[in-house]
């Protein structure tokens, strides 16, 4: 019964950190979309945050540059756990637009996410629609009340 | 100051008793684009009939996204959508129109699961070599350049480019070289 | 009435306190959302998620509380463990217990005794050196400038809420809450017969409750959660059960000290449906409130304390000398 409020305050109230690890912006901005009057993401409850500390999903965006791979990886231990890690937009799964032709690494960058940090929910796209975001936002839900 | 205040409190009276959010997540049909006409470029899709498989979209793909890799007889073309920047590139340099960009956006999934839906694949056949039998080209890129070159050629060397086709596209690229003088086609047979 | 029914008055004055101070933020969210054209958290979930994500979110806070406090606290090793823990705990406490001093309709577990209203004051002040403290203590500079700020920010906005406060007590006669409730069923609510006072009250207790003029000291993009940058899981639970009860006490404070406490024309005090009457009244002050809240951007804080002495303050004086004043005019107000 105590089990049961506790994974429903869990899945009713998520609220988000959204890590900014290089790349063109344009996730962000769909991300930020997700928050406005159009796609109110407010509606179920989530809000985003600006403290990783105060955050149960971490929203990450852009191939990792080599300046913040550092910061990356002290940004998600500063989560309390349980936590959610969505990796959203091309470039956060796998380099993105940001790939060389010849299959050589990148000088700039410190790899895709992957290599720093756990991902449990990847959402495609370049951008990623506002309604795929939800959709991994509800996702993300899903595996906290399994949490 | 007092008609920005009636329109402000008109404005806001309005905001709160009809909000332009939609219905998302619990109707999936407001996922459609904002105006009718428009575009949206999601997941591709290879038509069956019209794609040869010449490889032509690996060449201009923006982030290395398509591959091509031939696999004894067959050859296949995949698309990772992961590293897709949904560009349509590849779609604009298509020459036969055998790749479309369809209006479904690949949603979220879970991570583990990435590699087997976040792709497209297509195979095509491949002809093999008359003469030293390792594949050469797919089938329908030889029957279509054939067909073009055909109904594109004038009428005096029609006959001729007939002729020469149908001995020389049987066999690679190595074999014509070497059997050029026997087909008659090698440049210094002519002077 | 002797102790036992005294603590459970207490307990249930209390739990209804954090009830309403629940809705009240709720509805402060749901207000501001619908003011910039978009819907707030659900009151009533369409049909096909309702499986997945509960039938209304009324009481969302609620949920974020139960989230919070299921979740990891983690302690920077830098800061000094027992003031970051024991901050949040002592305005807990001060709060829970000026929660049973605010009547509500005719409930009243601790407010009939003499000098409650000072009492009450006394405790209400003692919140905003918690969060000074927390800030402080936390080792981060962000909980410093926070705590600066709000240490800034207290000077401003006590001086209306006092001086009001005490306006209304000069106007019973008593210094005791529920005196002041029964003596404005005798007369003339003093929202109507005082309204310098009341406005100086409202607009002290939206600086109090850190609404949007003057929530300088969480400011989101400036200084990254203010006071409450380095906590995290049970002790920011804390937090925002301390934020609802500050939200119900002090609206229960306006109401009881200008409104009489929830007694309309129909309802007399000794009717139990003036609970109802005064959360009705509580949702109109704070959807006031909220769309104050929603319309304006944060101050300075050198323009927050000008503001303050300005208008809130001078306010506050005014209404001291009108209760003086209609004394003289007025005799049935006791004096």
């Amino acid at each position: 019964m105590l089990q049961n409020i506790k994974k429903k305050a869990r899945a009713y109230s998520p609220w988000i950190f959204h890590a900014h690890a290089g790349g063109c912006n344009n996730c962000d901005i769909e991300l930020a979309a997700c928050f406005a009057p159009r796609y109110d993401l407010e509606r179920m409850g989530i809000q985003l945050r600006n403290n990783p500390r105060h955050a149960d999903i971490l929203i990450v965006t852009g191939p990792v540059t080599k300046q913040i791979s550092s910061s990356l990886r002290r940004i998600y231990d500063q989560v309390p756990n349980p936590k959610v890690v969505v990796a959203c937009g091309s470039c956060a799964l796998t380099g993105g637009v940001y790939n060389r032709d010849d299959g050589k690494p990148n000088y700039a960058l410190a790899g895709p996410p992957e290599k720093l940090i756990p991902i449990d929910i990847s959402v495609p796209g370049c951008p990623p629609k506002p309604e795929s975001i939800i959709d991994g936002v509800m996702l993300a839900l899903e595996i906290l009340r399994k949490k | 100051m007092k008609t920005g205040l009636a329109r402000l409190a008109k404005e806001l009276l309005r905001n709160s008793l009809r909000p332009v959010t939609a219905n998302y997540p619990a109707i999936p049909e407001h996922a459609r684009p904002h105006e009718p006409g428009e575009e949206i470029r999601g997941r591709h899709r290879f038509d069956v009939e019209k794609c040869v498989g010449c490889g032509a979209c690996q060449t201009v793909c923006s982030s290395g996204a398509i591959s091509v890799t031939d696999s004894g007889i067959e050859r296949v073309l995949r698309i990772d959508l992961s590293t897709c920047i949904f560009c349509g590139r590849c779609r604009d340099i298509c020459p036969e129109e055998g790749l479309q960009l369809t209006p479904e956006v690949p949603s979220a999934q879970p991570y583990g699961d990435i590699l087997k839906t976040f792709k497209v694949e297509h195979s095509v056949d491949l002809s093999s070599c008359v003469g030293c039998g390792r594949p050469t080209y797919p089938k329908k890129q030889i029957e279509t350049v054939r067909m073009r070159i055909i109904s594109n050629l004038d009428k005096v060397n029609v006959d001729s480019a007939r002729r020469d086709m149908d001995i020389y596209l049987k066999y690679c690229l190595n074999c014509r070289r070497s059997l050029s003088y026997i087909f008659g086609t090698h440049p210094r047979k002519l002077y | 009435m002797n102790l036992i029914e005294l603590i459970i008055q207490a307990t249930l004055l209390t739990s209804a306190s954090f009830i309403f101070g629940t809705i009240y933020n709720y509805e402060i969210r749901k207000i501001s959302a619908r003011l910039q054209s978009r819907r707030g958290p659900w009151l009533l979930v369409p049909k096909p998620l309702r499986k997945s994500l509960g039938t209304t979110r009324i009481l969302q806070p609620l949920y974020d509380i139960i989230k919070l406090l299921c979740k990891e606290t983690i302690i920077p090793p830098t800061a000094r463990r027992r003031l970051f823990i024991s901050a949040p705990l002592f305005a807990l406490l001060c709060l829970v217990a000026s929660s049973t001093i605010i009547p509500i309709g005719e409930y009243s577990a601790l407010s009939s005794f003499d000098l409650s209203l000072v009492a009450l004051l006394y405790l209400l002040l003692a919140v905003p050196f918690t969060l000074i403290l927390g800030g402080s203590v936390s080792s981060s500079p962000w909980g410093i400038f926070g705590g600066q700020r709000e240490a800034d920010l207290m000077l401003a906005y006590e001086t209306p809420i006092v001086i009001g406060s005490f306006t209304t007590a000069i106007m019973a006669g008593s210094m005791s809450i529920k005196e002041i409730q029964v003596a404005q069923t005798l007369s003339l609510p003093y929202l109507v017969l005082n309204p310098f006072a009341a406005a100086a009250v409202l607009l002290g207790i939206i600086g109090k409750l850190h609404l949007k003029p003057f929530d300088i000291p969480e400011a989101e993009v400036e200084i990254v959660a203010g006071p409450a940058t380095e906590y995290s899981g049970k002790l920011l639970g804390l937090m925002e059960i301390n934020k609802m009860l500050l939200t119900s006490v002090c609206i229960g404070l306006f109401i009881n000290l200008f409104m009489a406490g929830g007694a309309v024309p129909g309802v007399t005090l000794n009717n139990s449906l003036t609970v109802l009457t005064y959360l009705a009244e509580g949702l109109i002050i704070v959807a006031v409130a909220s769309l104050i809240h929603t319309l304006n951007p944060r101050f300075r804080i050198d323009q927050a304390l000008d503001w303050y002495i300005k208008t809130a303050a001078l306010l506050a004086a005014v209404g001291l000398c009108w209760a003086y004043i209609l004394r003289h005019i007025y005799p049935a107000i006791s004096g």
